[in-house]
């Protein structure tokens, strides 16, 4: 008949019609392309990296990146080649993909048979076989792929930030590493300041001239500044491995160098004038945010189409009790007890609810635009204070105190002490510029849209700075 | 200039014929007429205030007139050093006031400090209106005022002149001076006549301006407001009779003065002229504070003889005391563990203070603006381990001025120098 052959191909219409839209690779280019424009850096997906076939290109690539001094842009390239967290990130688009797919395909059809063979008279066996499928599929499919399609979307910024904070963190530990480095070579020059100091005194002890108390007292100085040191030392190797692992990095391969200065400070900071605008424009948070509102209302739709008649049923049926019977089958739930106005509702509360959160969101990426921004303003008037201000002054003292001392008026112990309080300066810059770098690394993120780790840290208040309470460092 | 005062009485008398006598204003014939105000040179040999000189007078109507200007001087205590300091007349301390027993002075007192002052003739003996303590004998002196003090002066001697308001702050920065009255008729004579002053001071390196505050660590001492090597030398001939009068107003500290070479005789305090009888020597006078010396030698020794006082403290400039102990410590050693932390620092004093002064004055070392090495000068052999309250008295055989002779030379043999082998052996000496 007719409908016998038109029936198959309207069959095989929709599904072939649902695999069209389901990206080959798994939106991996659009994320791709999404973290390039944003952060100037490009990814890449190695699927086939654990079963030994690495890309060679980006295995070179890598080395070359790891050859000569690493700069932080090289570090940030290097993770977002070889962090296999990124490569897991990555993979998850796939389980998206699926999602998706699956969305698109109808429910099988089900096939029943029952036979069955007389006990007590002897006669050929019934047989009972039934064929029946879902056929509210085919209405309900385009609206559920468009959920799922929703869905992906979600998928496709969510990694897109986790890409965007690998970067992040990525600059944070190398500016760590850099500043380790740092402070390690003055934390030795405040040790061998220390042992100055203790050996003027065993000398001064061994003329006759020093208490015992007062050369133990330097002496105890010096063995607390060597405790120091090797503190500093560890800072090192934590820092460094912090970066090792997000590098995805191990054996000969740690043995990167870096130069060992952290890059220099801007004299004045770029002004942004719509900063806030921009932040909120380009805020992942926030789409993510739009998306799942997106999500919800596609999803509400479903349930509103399906409210009253969740299912149908349609099928064939034939049995043999003796001789055939064919006839057509129908079955679905009767909506007398449940129209759905519990999942409409439920439906309906889960959208408001969101798109509050999403509001909510808004406001909350304003404020650490301003926040960061202000934040990032004040770490870099505080680094150019010390830079500029501080530390030349001390360097004054210092020169002052040897006149001092040339003039007969102080001895060696505070020429010394002067020497140390220059030094100190000089850590407190080195903390400074950290600061500074990792406001400017938070603002830029922001701008590229992704809130920075942990939030925004508040700006350290007025009674934070008092001399008393402050401990040097933050 | 070496005049005899009978001479000038001699040829004086017949020019000036009968303006040697004055006729006093009161009733005539019952009050012995005031002397004519006494002149340098014909009168009285004028005092040497080394590194100062005598307050220029007038003679108004027969009353000597002299104008005396408080105000705030940038004055050298030695080159490298120099500070705001308080005196008069633009010098630190004031120019010395002289004048002869019998004459009646006027003194006009202009103020051009910031402060009230007054001035106090010290050991003078006057109307006790005249006295000058501010607030008790007359109201103080306000910034711009010119006072007017007028006495007869009723004695001979060394007395001083200074600020009696607010003492402690401005005498400490240099408000004092000394007077000379000389006898109208005088019985012993000198040669050589020299005035000074001793003060301290509290002046910390890299700074400019004395602080009144201190009460025992004073760390600038000097005579005339000078201290070595800024002092200028004394000069005398051999045979001479030299007179030093010394006055002391320190805030703290008296001073033993020490010579070397000669013995110093006491013969006057600021109470007057001690009786033969009563004068007694030593080689360190004793200077008290508030009180004035006159000492006399006679200069029979040629050379270069040191004057100064004997703490040894008061002969160093400019001493740091927070300075700890370097004594016998191994520098060489100290050196090389210093200097990776520190490239310009040497260490000192673990030899003594000798050196620091060389290294100083050779440019070795970089010391704080406007001060100077706690020690000395080049002298004629090796460097002058001296500061502070020191000068040299130079006696020559003949001097052809009264300026500084330069170095004495001496005779061939007398200088104490490195023994000789022989010399060691004949005597039985083992180094």
């Amino acid at each position: 008949m007719r409908m016998t052959r038109i029936i198959p191909l309207v069959f095989l219409v929709f599904v072939f019609s649902g695999c069209a839209t389901v990206p080959r690779d798994a939106g991996l280019s659009d994320v791709l392309r999404d973290i390039e424009t944003r952060s100037g850096f490009e990814a890449h997906y190695q699927p086939n990296w654990f079963a030994g076939e690495a890309d060679s290109i980006i295995v070179k690539q890598l080395q070359t990146l790891l050859a000569d001094t690493l700069t932080m842009d090289k570090a940030v390239q290097a993770a977002l080649l070889n962090n296999r967290r990124l490569q897991a990130t990555f993979a998850s688009l796939g389980v998206a993909r699926a999602d998706l797919l699956q969305a698109g395909l109808f429910r099988n059809p089900v096939f029943g048979t029952h036979l069955g063979y007389p006990t007590e008279e002897d006669h050929a066996p019934d047989i009972e076989l039934s064929l029946s499928f879902n056929f509210l599929d085919f209405f309900h499919a385009p609206l559920k792929k468009a959920v799922a399609a929703s869905s992906f979307e979600e998928a496709k910024l969510r990694v897109t930030s986790e890409v965007l904070a690998l970067t992040g963190e990525v600059m944070q530990a190398y500016f760590d590493v850099e500043v380790a480095a740092q402070l390690f070579e003055l934390t030795g020059q405040v040790a061998l300041s220390a042992k100055g100091s203790f050996e003027a005194a065993r000398l001064l002890r061994d003329a006759g001239n020093l208490r015992a108390i007062d050369m133990y007292t330097e002496q105890s100085f010096y063995e607390q500044a060597r405790i120091d040191l090797a503190r500093a030392q560890m800072d090192i190797m934590n820092s460094r491995e912090h970066l090792n692992q997000l590098l995805g990095l191990w054996g000969p391969d740690v043995a990167w160098e870096t130069s060992g200065r952290l890059p220099a400070i801007l004299d004045e900071l770029p002004m942004m004038e719509m900063f806030e605008k921009q932040a909120v424009t380009a805020s992942i948070d926030l789409a993510l945010a739009n998306q799942q509102t997106e999500t919800l209302a596609r999803r509400l739709g479903v349930v509103n189409a399906t409210r009253l008649l969740p299912e149908l049923s349609v099928g064939i049926g034939a049995t043999r009790e003796g001789s055939w019977e064919v006839g057509p089958e129908f079955g679905f739930p009767v909506p007398l007890f449940d129209q759905g106005q519990a999942r409409k509702a439920g439906a309906v509360a889960v959208l408001q609810q969101e798109q509050a959160n999403y509001y909510a969101l808004g406001i909350e990426v304003r404020a650490a635009s301003r926040m960061a921004r202000a934040h990032l303003t004040t770490a870099h008037q505080t680094a150019l204070q010390y830079r500029d201000v501080v530390v030349p002054l001390r360097n004054q003292i210092s020169a002052e105190a040897q006149t001092l001392m040339n003039a007969m008026q102080i001895g060696v112990f505070q020429l010394i002490d002067a020497r140390r309080q220059e030094i100190q300066a000089g850590k407190m810059y080195i903390e400074s510029l950290r600061d500074y770098w990792r406001a400017y690394t938070n603002y830029q993120l922001l701008l590229q849209g992704k809130l920075p780790q942990g939030g925004v840290e508040m700006p350290v208040s007025a009674t934070d700075m008092m001399p008393e309470t402050s401990s040097g460092g933050h | 200039m070496k005049i005899t005062r009978r001479e000038m009485l001699m040829t004086g008398a017949a020019a000036l014929g009968s303006s040697l006598v004055v006729p006093s204003a009161t009733a005539a014939g019952t009050e012995k007429p005031a002397p004519a105000p006494g002149m340098p040179g014909r009168d009285y040999t004028p005092v040497i205030t080394p590194n100062g000189v005598s307050l220029p007078f007038k003679i108004v109507e027969g009353v000597k007139v002299f104008h005396l200007i408080a105000e705030e001087v940038w004055h050298e205590f030695a080159p490298g050093l120099s500070a705001w300091c308080w005196g008069y007349n633009g010098r630190v301390h004031g120019p010395t006031l002289e004048a002869v027993e019998g004459d009646q002075i006027r003194i006009y007192v202009t103020n051009r400090l910031k402060a009230a002052t007054s001035i106090h003739w010290h050991g003078i003996l006057l109307p006790n209106g005249m006295d000058g303590v501010g607030g008790l004998t007359q109201p103080v002196i306000q910034p711009g005022e010119t006072f007017m003090y007028e006495y007869e002066v009723m004695q001979h001697g060394t007395f001083m002149y200074h600020s009696h308001h607010d003492e402690m702050t401005q005498m400490a920065l240099g408000m004092m001076g000394m007077v000379v009255f000389h006898p109208r008729n005088p019985v012993r004579r000198v040669d050589r006549d020299y005035a000074i002053m001793l003060s301290e001071w509290r002046i910390d390196p890299g700074t400019s301006r004395p602080n009144p505050n201190e009460m025992s660590d004073f760390n600038v001492l000097t005579m005339n407001a000078r201290c070595y090597p800024g002092t200028e030398a004394l000069v005398a001939e051999l045979g001479d009779r030299v007179r030093i009068r010394m006055g002391n107003l320190s805030a703290m500290d008296h001073h033993p003065i020490h010579f070397h070479g000669h013995n110093l005789t006491i013969t006057a305090t600021d109470g007057g002229p001690l009786p033969t009888s009563a004068q007694w020597t030593e080689t360190s006078v004793l200077v008290p504070v508030g009180s004035t010396r006159d000492a006399e030698f006679i200069a029979d020794r040629p050379g270069d003889w040191a004057l100064h006082c004997h703490m040894t403290h008061h002969v160093m400039n400019q001493m740091g005391h927070d300075f700890p102990n370097m004594t016998g410590v191994d520098a060489a050693r100290l050196n090389k563990e210093v200097r990776p932390l520190l490239p310009a620092y040497m260490t000192m004093g673990h030899d003594g203070m000798a050196e620091h002064g060389t290294h100083i004055g050779a440019g070795h070392m970089k010391v704080p603006e406007n001060s100077i090495p706690m020690v000395g000068a080049d002298g004629p052999f090796d460097y002058i381990t001296m500061g502070g309250m020191f000068t040299i008295v130079k006696i020559r055989e003949k001097l052809a001025d009264n300026n500084d002779p330069g170095w004495y030379e001496h005779p061939e043999g007398t200088i104490a120098s490195v023994a000789t082998a022989e010399a060691l052996k004949r005597d039985g000496i083992t180094v």
